[in-house]
């Protein structure tokens, strides 16, 4: 005899595995913090710091989650399944509103020569790009970041023909010829000129402090975790110092944690070189205090100022103090 | 007593149902969707940025509609989709008859296509932006890379489900071999082809945000990507909804199609 279908037990196989994912799902727990990230070299020291046990030591444990782009990280965070997101000051500007809340704790790092605008060789400056195409990932910080120097330079931003992509692809279209400028990031900067595609017209080096990396915590987490998130602050500052006497050993750690197009400890040096790291000082300078705050806030006004004229600050302007929280800087 | 047998009639597999019970069902799970949504929303017992109310996402139409870039958007993603589906079932459909009845065809390409087939769209997009560029072309062919394998192995299957007793029938007859693929092979695939197509479209549609990642400047998949970024949800539903919208009309398209063209078919 044939056996019938046996519902019953698909049905209690069913209830188990849905049981098992909701239990997986990180909720807010003391002593646990959850960071979802992209692949960038700048978040290395995290995981240095917690392969490490600078966060153990403290009695924190960090759960580090890389996302593809940022918004996933943020609807992550916004239904309560990370406790925060390390990624660039601008990007954060348009996802923070009375519905989400979260706060700047520390200045991560910030591009010092990894992000840049390729260009052909006939086009020298930006006002060469006036009506010429500009690949770029719309909405991302390339597009804060050549907004930011046309704004310096008094170009509108309407000049320009941007045309949509991620930096990776941008690169692609401009090293096959699709377009005559891209704005990208490093390691697609060095491969256009070891191509000999084209040049680098201007690289995040020629602005420092404007491509700025954060980590960013909800504000319900900052409320109900202020210990675990002073031990993340505290570990996050001793696996920079010790990155800075130890760069052989600590670049094969972060290489592996950081993973991506960076696993080669190689390659995860020559990223290095392009960004610039926050310690403890650099972000007591740099982001200031509420009441005076540092260079970080004239980087939340541009942001602001630049969204809003590209109509993507939908819900009003962030002011510094809604989007940072400088009390724990110092550990 | 009547009521008996509408109720007899729902608990008998393929037994029919009144018109008035067939569309009343359909319209009731509508409804039903709708009034929870509306509780979740406007009841704020789900916040705004996870649920936006049905109300803002008809006022971000409407808003869209007004100044002309709603209709712009639709009709460059239904622009993009039709041409890759039809492209793609243009080639598809021929050479997925002929794999499925000819087996010196199917073992030439059937190994090829089911290589194909499992690959991953997405991985292909740089390499579509080196080989075709940044235009139209690039948005077609991701559309055309979706369906166009699908097809084929549908298509075949299609052919290879006409009852072998037709051809042997057409034989019997004293058709000729050409005869037999032009007037018995072809009309009855017919409806299955068309059944096919009916549910590739669909699959055509869902790539659309992934042909409208590159270079896109207007499109429903390029205005949820862009929405996403600064959690515009109520932007998201829109285009959902439109795409949803627009799918429910093709459909209903190919279902007088098929059965005009094929009411012999059950």
């Amino acid at each position: 005899m044939r056996k019938a279908f046996d519902y019953s037990r698909l049905l209690k196989t069913l209830v188990a595995v849905a049981i098992m994912m909701v239990a997986s799902v990180g909720f807010a727990q003391a002593g646990k913090l959850s960071i979802g990230h992209f692949v960038w070299v700048g978040y290395g020291p995290l995981y240095l710091a917690r392969d490490l046990g600078y966060f153990k030591e403290n009695g924190l444990d960090v759960d580090l989650k890389v996302l593809d782009e940022t918004s996933l990280s943020m609807a992550a965070q916004a239904s309560g399944r990370l406790s925060g997101v390390a990624t660039t000051i601008d990007d954060l500007l348009k996802y923070r509103s009375k519905d989400l809340c979260f706060k700047t704790i520390f200045t991560m790092d910030s591009s010092n020569g990894g992000d840049g605008i390729v260009v052909k060789d006939d086009i020298n400056s930006l006002a060469d790009l006036k009506g010429k195409q500009v690949a770029m990932s719309e909405g991302s910080t390339s597009q804060f970041f050549i907004s930011y120097l046309m704004k310096q330079q008094n170009i509108p931003l309407d000049s320009i023909i941007t045309t949509n992509m991620t930096a990776d692809e941008a690169a692609v279209a401009f090293i096959a010829g699709h377009v005559p400028a891209a704005v990208t990031w490093e390691p697609n900067l060095t491969l256009v000129k070891t191509k000999k595609a084209g040049k680098v017209l201007i690289d995040s080096s020629q602005a420092p402090g404007v491509i700025v990396d954060v980590l960013e915590l909800s504000c319900s987490v900052i409320q109900n975790q202020p210990d675990d998130v002073k031990a993340l602050v505290k570990g996050y500052y001793k696996a920079l110092d010790y990155m800075k006497a130890h760069p052989d050993e600590t670049n094969a750690i972060m290489a592996k944690g950081v993973g991506g197009y960076l696993t080669e400890p190689k390659d995860f040096a020559a990223a290095k070189a392009g960004v610039k790291f926050y310690d403890k000082a650099d972000n007591i300078a740099y982001m200031g205090t509420i009441q005076s705050p540092g260079p970080l806030a004239k980087v939340i006004k541009l942001g602001n100022e630049i969204w809003t004229d590209l109509g993507r600050m939908p819900n009003g302007e962030v002011k510094y103090k809604d989007i940072v929280d400088t009390s724990f800087l110092d550990q | 007593m009547a009521r008996v047998s509408v109720l007899n009639a729902c608990l008998t597999p393929r037994a029919s149902i009144p018109n008035q019970l067939y569309i009343g069902s359909g319209v009731i799970l509508w409804v039903l969707i709708i009034m929870v949504w509306s509780i979740l929303s406007y009841g704020e017992v789900v916040p705004s940025i996870f649920l936006p109310t049905p109300g803002k996402v008809f006022a971000s139409g409407f808003h869209l509609a007004a100044n002309g870039q709603l209709w712009v958007d639709i009709w460059a993603s239904t622009e993009v989709v039709l041409l890759g589906f039809f492209i793609s079932s243009l080639v598809a459909v021929p050479v997925g008859l002929l794999m499925g009845s000819f087996r010196i065809v199917q073992a030439t390409i059937e190994p090829f296509v089911n290589f194909m087939r499992y690959l991953p769209v997405t991985s292909f997009v740089p390499l579509f932006i080196l080989w075709i560029g940044i235009g139209i072309e690039q948005r077609v062919m991701v559309i055309i890379f979706g369906t166009f394998f699908q097809q084929m192995v549908m298509t075949a299957d299609v052919s290879r489900g006409v009852s072998q007793d037709l051809l042997n029938a057409s034989y019997t007859l004293g058709a000729s071999r050409r005869d037999t693929v032009w007037y018995v092979l072809g009309p009855a695939s017919l409806p299955g082809v068309l059944d096919m197509l009916r549910v590739t479209i669909g699959w055509a549609w869902t790539y659309v945000v992934l042909a409208e990642l590159v270079a896109a400047s207007s499109g429903l998949g390029y205005i949820s990507m862009k929405a996403m970024r600064g959690f515009q949800v109520e932007i998201i539903f829109l285009a959902i909804s439109i795409i949803g919208i627009l799918g429910l009309l093709t459909d209903q398209i190919f279902r007088v199609v098929r059965l005009k063209a094929a009411p012999w078919a059950p």
